[in-house]
């Protein structure tokens, strides 16, 4: 209503008079937008948002917090508990604000038992689908006798954790898919003024296309991978509506499933995105003021190492949006390349080291590699 | 003895079993009846077949014996009493 009666106003004035309110107006908006910016960056930089990726071997294991607030995501299997335990109060965990269980499969519920047991928990979102398990019965009784609130996830919840932290359920959808425990898993999107996080549990392509034609802005920085890096998920449409600077793939070393797969990991290459795991990294953090995130990690990998150029560094920071300019100079070599492929690596990068020897081409520079069409790495970012 | 199928991981279903479902096992989708799906429950039965496990250790025996009847290369000495 109002745009209408200024629209109108505009219309009985000289051309002289508009100009005059026009250009008062865009002097109120600058000051107005740059105490918006002001304000916003006093709020940013009043509190980290953290995000662990907690290393529970084959599973999943999310804790977040902010000011002083917690939410654990899925615990890992049911041996697990124990890290999980420890993992959070080594991390000033006394008691949880929300437990989230994806999906009740026991590589994500499994560690839950223990949490449910030795922590005050204030509200549990579970995914609403019936399992026949033991350890997803005594998951719910552990609920029922400690009577902690109980919800089901659907899309369109928001958690309302603190007005800085903005979560978001956009997924399972109204109707579930049929029949698929993975696939209904709860998905969320939890920002933080300009940095982003999309975590999808288990969810599987099915879940994906119902994300694309969702509507939601799936565009995140940070990508909890989906399905331990499986095939059955990080469809190349999906990963590249969410083009995510940095992917976590929670996945147990040598585990039995193949996980993650190849065809996963240059699909995430292929979109430049920055891949930790935590069979090779340990747990990893994400620590953001809203502006620009670092990512630690417990232990390092050659995927990661290379990208620092520095074995001591273990912390790249990124800002958003992220530049992703690198230039390329005549003596800044030697990378290496294989004849059936066109991106070129660090000698120690983990994509380099499984070109066969049939095939490996090494370059002087960054500047021979591209001048023979060659692209750099997406996991080891050459320059 | 009951197993429940947790979930299916491409070619391995994996079950959880024992008294407390907290024994898991990795069992091949090839090796359980066609059609199940995660969360069904199964039966399980391992039974001893003492007649089966008696013909195994006597064909073996049989065969063993037949092998030592063959022609010697002369390279393994009899042990000197």
């Amino acid at each position: 209503m109002n745009d209408i009666g200024a629209a109108t106003t505009f219309m009985h004035l000289t051309n002289d008079e508009q100009d005059m309110i026009k250009s008062n107006l865009i002097h109120y908006l600058k000051i107005i937008a740059l105490l918006i910016l002001a304000l916003s960056s006093i709020a940013a930089s009043s509190e980290n948002l953290t995000a662990h990726f907690i290393d529970v071997g084959q599973g999943d294991s999310e804790l977040i917090q902010f000011a002083g607030k917690n939410i654990l995501i899925d615990g890992g299997e049911q041996e697990m508990g124990g890290r999980v335990e420890s993992y959070l109060r080594d991390h000033g965990v006394t008691s949880l604000d929300l437990m989230i269980a994806t999906h009740p499969h026991d590589d994500h519920i499994g560690g839950l038992i223990t949490i449910l047991k030795d922590f005050p928990i204030n509200q549990v979102l579970d995914s609403g689908q019936a399992h026949t398990t033991q350890t997803f019965s005594t998951y719910l009784n552990l609920i029922d006798q400690k009577n902690i609130p109980f919800e089901t996830a659907q899309r369109g919840q928001t958690i309302d954790l603190d007005p800085a932290i903005e979560i978001e359920v956009l997924s399972p959808p109204s109707t579930l898919f049929q029949d698929d425990l993975n696939q209904n898993s709860i998905v969320l999107k939890i920002t933080y003024n300009k940095v982003s996080f999309l975590l999808m549990g288990d969810a599987g392509i099915e879940a994906e296309e119902s994300l694309l034609s969702s509507g939601y802005d799936l565009n995140s920085d940070i990508l909890k991978v989906g399905h331990h890096g499986s095939s059955s998920a990080s469809s190349p449409a999906f990963l590249r509506m969410v083009t995510p600077t940095s992917s976590i793939v929670e996945v147990g070393e040598n585990n039995d499933y193949g996980h993650p797969t190849a065809k996963t990991l240059s699909a995430l290459q292929n979109i430049g995105s920055e891949i930790y795991r935590t069979d090779a990294n340990g747990d990893i953090t994400i620590t953001t003021d809203g502006e620009s995130y670092t990512v630690t990690s417990e232990k390092q990998s050659w995927d990661t190492a290379s990208t620092t150029q520095a074995a001591s560094a273990i912390a790249p920071t990124y800002s958003t949006p992220t530049a992703a300019t690198t230039t390329a100079t005549a003596s800044d070599g030697p990378f290496v390349g294989s004849a059936k492929s066109d991106k070129y690596h660090y000698p120690t990068c983990s994509a380099a080291k499984r070109i066969k020897s049939a095939n490996l081409i090494t370059f002087s520079s960054s500047e021979e590699a591209r001048a023979q069409g060659y692209v750099p790495c997406g996991i080891c970012h050459p320059p | 003895m009951k197993a429940v199928i947790d979930r299916i991981e491409g070619k391995l279903a994996v079950l959880l079993m024992g008294e407390d479902g907290c024994i898991k096992v990795n069992m091949p989708v090839a090796l359980i009846p066609a059609g199940c799906r995660e969360g069904d429950v199964l039966e399980v039965t391992f039974k001893k077949d003492e007649n089966a496990t008696q013909e195994a250790k006597d064909r073996s025996k049989s065969l063993i014996e037949k092998l030592k009847k063959k022609r010697p290369s002369g390279l393994i000495k009899d042990a000197s009493r």
